[in-house]
């Protein structure tokens, strides 16, 4: 038995963001983004890993908007066309950069090269396939989410968690081939009685924050630091505080290191107009566009910031993995004495810290899965699957959340308040809707399924929280309202006998998320 | 805020805002629904929310004090009210005239989460000592404090 175990979670999330309507279309970029800069390069170290025999256990969420963006033609041949974009865009700039900017553009050839290669001849341009196949190995624990991320307790009615719930497990086996072990619930979330919902889907664990189990209906026995049961039998493991602080926290945390890549600088503000102008959007608004050749530096201007030395910024990389690894063993043989027994640590970050934001974030999981596969015995790799059976005990956690403050705030405040009138208005009259027409066929039945999904994807807890950040204010606004528009439209057409075969078609053509829905998950 | 957004806001330098660029906030919706309606949603421990539409007095009710509250409002609106942790509430909204209350529409029933610890311990499941000041230790880290000894 070792001295401990540390289960690393990633949460793979984006919301469905697909506008065949437009050529090109702004917030599709967080997809692009996210795969080349975080999927992709993952996939790598994960391939790599497998591919020397190194034993490693990581958790990941892929969320099912997620899932059914990766595995969309659409977005595979934006994406495509993007990566070869950013790969002209690094040749042009190698061609008249001054000398010590060479070695960042050199890294960014290379990588954009292989990702070339990953995303093309080894997926086939879905990523999926290719996550799937990890799964199958033993060394990926695949974990679901609600259907399109809603932040499940201020869902009003059982039968709306129900169908995000039932949704997801669906979707799930369409992209994975077997049913899920376990849920990320989205941005943390639970209430007391989800895990009741939780285990009608069969689902064996999902995650709180800490809080969420120091809080619940018993004092835990051993903190944070093992699963409990709760009420329906469901095992819940709650985050661990210190092992996250190491990564987020902006004074300790090692992704604000001087050596680390600038994220604010980019390219696509530096360069002059008419060079960058074919690398922007079709408004020539100047944006990142993804290549930035500057480090952190330290506390200076943006102007101020020094070249980026990949080398020396790997090296850090390295150094990071093995004082993350160190302190983990030092937390578990503290906690062992404590406890008596192995303690878990579960450490859950958004996968898209690890290389968009983190760009040298892969690199430090990889070293850090390297240093623990090489010393077992002081720090298992380990995921929830694997620790959640035997005799726990058994507590209801809290209501809880790993947004700011705790609880429901973020998604709930001032800014966004609004929108919960019109979410729980569609979802009272989509189960009115299904509970009037068991047995819809033809048009009405695809209208049903369409109506289903708008609102599916008008609960998507992304919106209220996009208002509460100010990022994408009016972009959001609009996909929720323009969801609840298309509800409303279909359902009058539905109730009133008339449905608009073109008009059906045009919101089925733009909202294609989950083909495989069934309305009826609503009665 | 998400881990990811946390990082954002703790390490973002200031610098010129990006022009927005995409002004659509989207479709009209409809400003009311018909039926009259009251609902409470959870914001933390001391918060609740509610809406409603179809009445001039809100009346919230603390199922746990058993106490009430009655505030005039806008036939169609919403507002945050100040709660208590581990309270139950529900509302109603509804006409008064000379004093008497007629309930038009009456709320689902929510309650608000703890604050901090339980402090409920099971006798199977006691923690030792040492186990209670890493609980404590915990505890002080998210500023949720526990005492210094478990409740008998």
């Amino acid at each position: 038995m070792p001295r401990g175990y540390l289960c690393l979670v990633l949460h793979a999330h984006l919301p469905f963001v697909r506008h065949p309507e437009h050529p090109e279309f702004l917030e599709e970029d967080w997809l692009f983004e996210a795969i080349t800069e975080t999927y992709v390069p993952m996939l790598q170290l994960f391939d790599r890993l497998a591919a020397e025999q190194i034993r490693y256990r990581v958790t990941m969420t892929l969320s099912p908007t997620l899932c059914e963006m990766l595995a969309d033609p659409l977005l595979q041949d934006r994406t495509a066309r993007r990566i070869s974009r950013l790969t002209e865009l690094v040749d042009q700039l190698r061609s008249r950069a001054r000398a010590e900017f060479r070695p960042a553009l050199d890294m960014y050839r290379r990588h954009f090269a292989e990702t070339t290669k990953t995303f093309e001849t080894r997926c086939g341009r879905n990523l999926l396939g290719a996550f799937r196949k990890l799964q199958d190995l033993g060394r990926l624990e695949i974990i679901t989410c609600a259907a399109t991320h809603a932040f499940l307790p201020l869902l009003h009615r059982e039968e709306a968690v129900r169908a995000q719930l039932r949704v997801a497990t669906t979707n799930y086996r369409k992209h994975f081939g077997r049913p899920p072990r376990g849920i990320w619930l989205p941005e943390c979330a639970y209430a007391p009685g989800l895990d009741r919902f939780l285990s009608e889907e069969r689902l064996r664990f999902f995650i709180v924050d800490a809080h969420g189990l120091l809080n619940g209906s018993r004092v835990p026995k051993y903190g944070v630091h093992a699963p409990i049961r709760t009420p329906a039998g469901l095992a819940a493991f709650a985050r661990d505080v210190e092992s996250s602080k190491q990564v987020w926290s902006a004074r300790e945390g090692y992704p604000g290191h001087g050596a680390y890549r600038e994220f604010y600088r980019d390219v696509g503000f530096d360069e002059e107009a008419s060079f960058i102008r074919p690398y922007l959007h079709a408004d020539g608004v100047r944006r990142n566009v993804g290549v930035k050749l500057h480090r952190i530096t330290g506390e200076v201007p943006l102007h101020a910031k020094e070249p980026y030395d990949p080398v020396a910024a790997s090296a850090k990389a390295r150094e990071h993995a093995g004082n993350f690894h160190f302190n983990r063993v030092e937390q578990t043989r503290h906690l062992a004495g404590v406890y008596g027994r192995p303690p878990v640590v579960l450490a859950p970050y958004d996968a898209e810290l690890f290389g968009h934001w983190w760009f040298e974030g892969p690199q430090f999981l990889e070293h850090l899965l390297r240093l623990a596969a090489s010393h077992p015995q002081e720090l298992e790799l380990a995921t929830p699957a694997e620790l959640e059976s035997g005799r726990l005990q058994v507590l209801e956690p809290s209501m809880s959340s790993w947004g700011d403050k705790g609880y429901s705030e973020v998604w709930l405040n001032g800014g966004n308040e609004w929108i919960y009138r019109h979410q729980q208005e569609i979802a009272d009259r989509m189960v009115a809707l299904a509970r009037s027409w068991p047995q819809a066929d033809g048009l009405d039945r695809r209208a049903l399924n369409q109506a289903a999904r708008e609102v599916l994807l008008a609960q998507a807890s992304d919106w209220a929280f996009l208002m509460t950040t100010g990022t994408a204010v009016p972009y959001a606004h609009r996909r929720f309202k323009l969801h609840v528009d298309r509800f409303h439209r279909l359902h009058d057409q539905v109730r009133a006998g008339r449905v608009d075969e073109n008009l059906l078609r045009e919101y089925e053509g733009k909202d294609t998320i989950f083909q495989e829905i069934d309305y009826r998950v609503f009665a | 805020m998400t881990s990811a957004e946390r990082f954002l806001a703790e390490h973002a330098p200031r610098f010129e805002e990006i022009r927005e660029t995409y002004l659509d906030y989207g479709p009209l919706l409809p400003t009311r629904y018909g039926p009259p309606l009251v609902r409470l949603l959870v914001r933390d421990p001391e918060g609740i929310y509610a809406y409603w539409e179809g009445g001039t007095t809100l009346r919230v009710l603390d199922r746990t004090r058993g106490s009430e509250m009655r505030m005039d409002i806008l036939e169609v609106g919403s507002g945050f009210l100040a709660a208590e942790p581990e309270h139950e509430y529900e509302a109603e909204i509804g006409r008064e005239e000379s004093g008497h209350f007629a309930a038009v529409a009456r709320s689902n029933r929510v309650r608000t989460p703890r604050r901090g610890p339980a402090l409920e311990v099971d006798a199977e499941w006691a923690p030792t000592s040492k186990e209670w000041e890493q609980l404590r230790a915990l505890s002080a880290l998210l500023a949720m404090p526990l005492p210094s000894s478990p409740k008998a």
